[in-house]
């Protein structure tokens, strides 16, 4: 069966039209260094409301992190000393567990004692916005722009992110 | 034939679009993440059940292989 039709190109059609749905269903990219950071709220577990509206100004480290997600959980407790040594530089903490099971969460949050604002996003909803490529994934904001973005921290990781908020801070 | 053309790109799209294929995201795997997805739950159970296979059989080793994992060795 011939697949053209006078000058229409059967192929090259259903070629441009398979690539079209593809992208259009893939179409969601992560968030990237330099771009405008996606505004959000979030509730934490005693049901107050993390607003990155609100801390605008500072520079703020929001992590994504899950119960379930190995280095998540070794991340958790180092936040915890970053909080102490910079919150009163000026870095806002928060945390967002995208753990289905809230309860699941809050076990671990029972040992690692957060000093930061942990808020809940069982339904992936602030996830999608940042499209976040892997676990854990932490952004760097200042100004509402995203300064830096960490993704599968390795060894080492900790000192790397330090500096850059130093340098963020001081700046 | 028009009608046609639009008829079999339609339905080519929907097929591409209702797909069982899905993206699962990173926040999505913690069900992945469960013992009971792991391909070996119970490694000491692993190593019990081996030891009595060994002891029957009279050989051991052969179990595993060595490498990363990755499919480069």
């Amino acid at each position: 069966m011939s697949l053209h039709i006078g000058t229409f190109n059967m192929k090259k059609f259903i070629f441009t039209s398979l690539v079209a749905s593809f992208l259009v269903l893939n179409n969601a990219s992560a968030v990237e260094q330099g771009e405008k950071a996606p505004l959000f709220q979030a509730r934490t577990s005693t049901g107050k409301i993390v607003d990155l509206q609100r801390n605008k100004s500072k520079v703020i480290l929001i992590d994504f992190w899950a119960s379930w997600c190995a280095p998540c959980r070794k991340t958790l407790p180092w936040l915890n000393e970053l909080h102490k040594n910079l919150h009163t530089k000026g870095l806002e903490i928060i945390t967002l567990s995208v753990d289905r099971e809230k309860k699941d969460a809050e076990k671990l949050l029972e040992n690692v004692k957060p000093l930061y604002s942990v808020g809940f996003d069982q339904d992936g909803t602030i996830a999608s916005l940042y499209n976040i490529p892997s676990m854990p994934s932490s952004y760097l904001i200042k100004d509402g722009k995203v300064i830096s973005v960490f993704h599968n921290f390795g060894d080492g990781f900790e000192k790397k992110i330090e500096e850059t908020i130093l340098k963020e801070l001081n700046s | 034939m028009k009608a046609k053309i639009i008829l079999f790109s339609i339905t080519m799209i929907a097929i591409c679009s209702f797909s069982g294929c899905t993206k699962v995201t990173p926040w999505q795997k913690g069900n992945l993440a469960k013992p009971h997805m792991a391909f070996d739950p119970d490694p000491l159970d692993r190593k019990f059940t081996q030891h009595i296979y060994d002891s029957k059989e009279g050989v051991s080793g052969g179990a595993s292989l060595a490498g990363s994992g990755c499919g480069c060795n």
